[in-house]
């Protein structure tokens, strides 16, 4: 399918003083968030967050919630509080959501749309825990050609997924190397910013799940070796149907175990005894919404939804990992980016003046 | 019940979280995100404080607050908005300023720690001493566009906001604005400091005070337009022609052409609206936004005029201030700043004048003389949620006590979005929060006590050696001969604590403090320790005694660490009257 190219809305002057102190991300930018429409799937708490983020920069949403507001959901979500229990979600999100910026066009359907209606919109957005329904996303959001993120939150650890379709056209500024010449910059040397575009494409999501893959990175990427380990753990029914609200110390310890062998298979070593606690407690905490954690999650999503919204800039692939204890957070690109074409724009050369 | 977070927190932390008492300095964008993520993750008491009111550009991250509530209090409306979503919470809002004596030292002893969402350095740096002086952990962090920091302050473990004290906003010479500028910044300055001037109240410490008959402008018939018309054109005539050619060669006889500075080109009104040039060399073909654009030359004599005019007939004018979301005194500015750099900008004659080569000078959009004059800060939701959600995350770590797991956190927007690095070690020569800082909580009645009880105090440290200072200089000279001649010993030592300053609040905590490190040969040991002695109003104490419970087990081992082994005697002399005077 063709691939979606971005609208651009001129901004009235209500717009214009409500978005004046984020004018730093760009003129282009913003008028492109502007016209955007970006599809949000269940209210959890790491979504919620996101949409916040995205109705606050300008941006249109869709939400797609036919669930009931239930204790789980008041219990850490900064919309939902306990007298709405019982109430539609989607629909009080809508509600609570357009007070905050009455400027943007929130809707709220109760199924998910088809695709007539999905191609309209720049990104699909869900927050699932079973991969087999993220699979299933992957594969409409490249049959399709719209970017597709999962956000996760698990307890003190969140993560999420990135597929930007099966063509993806942006726009970046080019590194410039400066010359130079017996260990001096040559200071006389007129100075341009130079622009390129490039073709990305996501590979499909299990190809993204590297058994055999070595984090590089100031501190371990634990995160991404507990992704793999749900993965693999969903293969056995029991371990699927996990629910943390009702612990049991004998399947986590069979989730660690599976852990600790996707560990040592890809390292040649054993876990440390911390490491083996965060396994453990990824497993425990999977799905469960912490508002520390959701919060980082939603909003580094709500940054890389403006950058593939408005097609500038350099957008992440294909992991984000987040480990509120260790205090760090971390793209893992385990796609080739090599096999992206790349084109000149010559046209778009500017003279940087001199200071 | 919570099962949320029962399943996320020990009992014992659950507990903890629970029961603590915090304070919120600052409720903007990161304030309002601590605000939601606190009240969502278990917090139940806290105290919010801010000086500020709210304003349009703010709702595009501090979402508590709707546009309604332009011009009301932050804090005030913080709370509100709060309360609302959880009303089982107990939420102190105060509109004030922590520069206020009211919040002094005690002030903060009734938290458990800090957490500052503030903006600016002066602020974050007096955060940073009340927190050093009640031993108050602090939480800290800040944003701007995509990026930011957070990290924990533990006195004496890490290094606190006055290790490296800021420059502050850059001062420049009253000279440079009003006879030499170099830089565009310069330019600005001026066409800021002459908006004050024109529209502002009557202030003598503006830079360009004298350089205009004010009484003239401010007294004449605002309804009359030609009138003002014609007053804008001659205040330009005097600005941008008369000023300039003071002295220059061709406009003044050859005796009197003896100004330093030849490169200098005056323009009168006539003969800029004449000029179509656009001074510049980018391209802008491309742009779309005609603020970001340099416009023709003539466009800024035209602007100059015209707000000129309208912003005189704006009622109010004579109180106002340069503000960067008035677009009026923006374009004035930024109209001001271009004919200014058209003074001073040195022409090639025979080549191409557009050619600013070889100058730093150079003319500038209506936008960047916004950003440059009104010292904009970036400022985007996700960012500030960020910040405000690991600023949570390591009050975690402090409740429990989990020192070693604290790190500085950096926000990026590369692919290394949050990035820890190992907190640096405190200063060794900082004055407020090295080792060598002895803070002593002291509690007594005001209204009994006198001054003479502090001088004892002091002797019985084996401190009779030194001066102490007060809030405003040295109030007892041990040393200072000066001091000891001229009766103010005696004067002080006799005054009542409740009657030793002026103060709007006579009964807030007062500091007196003690530099024990002299220069000169008399006295060959020096140790380099400071002693605060924090005196705290207690109605119903009778005689002085020193805090144990602020927890300030530390200034005894502080004391133990600084090592006197040549005046063991002394040392142990003052570990006994700590212990004898504490409780």
């Amino acid at each position: 399918m063709a691939e979606h190219k971005p609208e651009e809305r001129a901004l009235t002057e209500e717009e214009r003083q409500k978005y004046d102190r984020a004018g730093f991300i760009g003129h282009q930018v913003q008028k492109r968030i502007l016209a955007s429409n970006i599809i949000i799937v269940n209210m959890t708490g790491s979504n919620t967050e996101l949409a916040k983020n995205l109705i606050l920069a300008g941006a249109n949403i869709t939400i797609v919630d036919n669930q009931i507001i239930t204790e789980r959901d008041t219990d850490t979500n900064f919309i939902f509080t306990k007298q709405l229990i019982g109430q539609k979600r989607g629909q009080i999100a809508q509600e609570e959501l357009k007070l905050i910026n009455p400027l943007v066009t929130i809707d709220w359907l109760e199924e998910f749309p088809n695709q007539d209606q999905l191609i309209r919109n720049n990104a699909i957005v869900t927050s699932t825990t079973d991969f087999e329904e993220m699979i299933k996303y992957d594969n409409l959001s490249r049959e399709i050609n719209i970017p597709y993120y999962n956000l996760v939150c698990c307890g003190y650890y969140g993560f999420m997924y990135i597929g930007l379709g099966s063509k993806f056209t942006y726009e970046r500024e080019k590194k410039v190397i400066l010359q130079i010449v017996f260990g001096k910059k040559l200071q006389e040397q007129d100075r341009y910013k130079e622009f390129e575009e490039v073709i990305a494409h996501s590979v499909p999501l299990e190809q993204t799940l590297n058994y055999n893959y070595k984090p590089q990175g100031m501190v371990t990427n634990i995160i991404y070796y507990c992704i793999l380990m749900m993965k693999k753990a969903q293969e056995i029914p029991e371990l699927k149907a996990y629910d943390p609200y009702q612990p049991n110390d004998e399947l986590l310890d069979k989730f660690t175990q599976i852990g600790q062998e996707i560990f040592k298979n890809a390292n040649g070593k054993d876990a440390t005894e911390e490491q083996t606690k965060t396994f453990r407690d990824f497993a425990r905490l999977y799905g469960v919404d912490y508002c520390p954690v959701y919060s980082v999650v939603g909003s580094v999503a709500s940054q890389e939804l403006i950058i593939s919204t408005s097609r500038i800039n350099e957008p992440a692939l294909n992991w984000f990992c987040y480990d509120s204890i260790q205090s760090f957070g971390q793209v893992e690109v385990i796609q080739d980016l090599s096999s992206f074409k790349i084109r000149d724009l010559p046209e778009r050369k500017q003279l940087i003046p001199k200071e | 019940m919570n099962k949320t977070l029962n399943l996320l927190y020990s009992p014992e932390t659950y507990e903890k979280i629970r029961n603590s008492r915090i304070l919120i300095i600052g409720v903007g964008g990161i304030g309002c995100e601590l605000l939601k993520v606190l009240t969502n993750s278990g917090y139940k008491t806290m105290t919010i404080l801010d000086l500020d009111t709210i304003e349009a550009t703010n709702l595009n991250r501090q979402f508590y607050f709707r546009k309604e509530h332009v011009g009301m209090s932050k804090a005030l409306v913080g709370k509100e908005s709060v309360m609302k979503k959880h009303p089982e919470l107990d939420i102190t809002a105060i509109h004030g300023s922590i520069f206020d004596e009211k919040y002094d030292v005690e002030f903060y002893t009734q938290f458990d720690f800090v957490l500052c969402a503030l903006d600016n350095a002066q602020a974050r740096e007096h955060l940073g001493r009340m927190c050093l002086k009640s031993n108050r952990i602090l939480v800290d962090a800040g944003t701007g566009g995509f990026s930011g920091q957070a990290n924990v302050i533990k006195r004496f473990l890490h290094q606190c906001n006055n290790c490296q004290p800021s420059k502050g906003a850059p001062q420049y010479a009253v000279c440079t604005i009003r006879a030499s500028p170099s830089q565009p910044i310069h330019c600005v300055t001026y066409a800021m400091s002459l908006y004050n001037l024109l529209f502002g109240p009557l202030d003598e410490s503006n830079m360009l005070a004298g350089l205009l008959d004010l009484a003239q402008i401010q007294s004449c018939d605002k309804n009359d337009q030609e009138l003002l018309n014609g007053l804008a054109i001659r205040t330009f005539n005097k600005l941008f022609y008369d000023e300039i050619k003071q002295g220059l060669k061709g406009y003044a006889k050859d005796e009197e052409a003896n100004a330093i500075n030849q490169n200098k080109y005056p323009i009168s009104y006539e003969e800029g609206l004449q000029d179509s040039n656009v001074y510049t060399t980018i391209d802008q073909s491309k742009m779309d936004e005609e603020d970001d654009k340099i416009q023709p030359f003539k466009y800024y004599v035209d602007q100059f005029v015209k707000t000129f005019v309208k912003i005189l007939q704006t009622p109010g004018v004579g109180s106002f201030k340069f503000d960067k979301d008035d677009w009026d005194s923006v374009r004035f500015v930024a109209a001001t700043t271009n004919i200014r750099t058209f003074n001073f900008t040195k022409k090639f004659k025979n080549i191409d004048p557009r050619l600013v080569e070889g100058d730093k000078m150079k003319y500038l959009s209506v936008n960047e003389v916004r950003k440059m004059g009104g010292r904009i800060i970036p400022a985007i939701a996700s960012t500030n949620a960020i910040a405000a959600a690991i600023q949570v995350s390591e009050s975690k770590k402090v409740l429990e006590e989990d020192w070693d797991k604290l790190r500085m956190n950096w926000i990026q927007p590369t692919f290394d979005k949050i990035a820890p690095t190992f907190l640096p070690e405190p200063y060794n020569t900082c004055n407020h929060c090295s080792p060598k800082n002895v803070y002593l909580h002291i509690y007594c009645n005001f209204d009994t006590t006198i001054f003479g009880t502090v001088v004892e105090l002091a002797k019985s440290f084996g401190l009779n050696d030194y001066d102490i200072s007060g809030q405003s200089g040295t109030v007892y000279g041990l040393l200072n001969k000066q001091i000891k001649r001229d009766g103010t010993n005696e004067r002080n030592y006799n005054k009542l604590l409740s009657k030793f300053y002026q103060r709007e609040s006579p009964y807030a905590n007062i500091i007196f403090s003690i530099f024990e490190q002299t220069s000169g040969r008399k006295f060959y040991w020096q140790i380099g320790c400071k002693y605060e002695f924090i005196l705290m109003h207690r109605g119903d104490i009778k005689i002085p005694q020193i805090s144990k419970i602020t927890k300030l087990e530390s200034a005894f081992q502080q004391l133990k660490n600084v090592k006197l082994q040549k005046f063991n005697d002394i040392n142990e002399a003052r570990m006994r009257y700590l212990d004898i005077y504490s409780f």
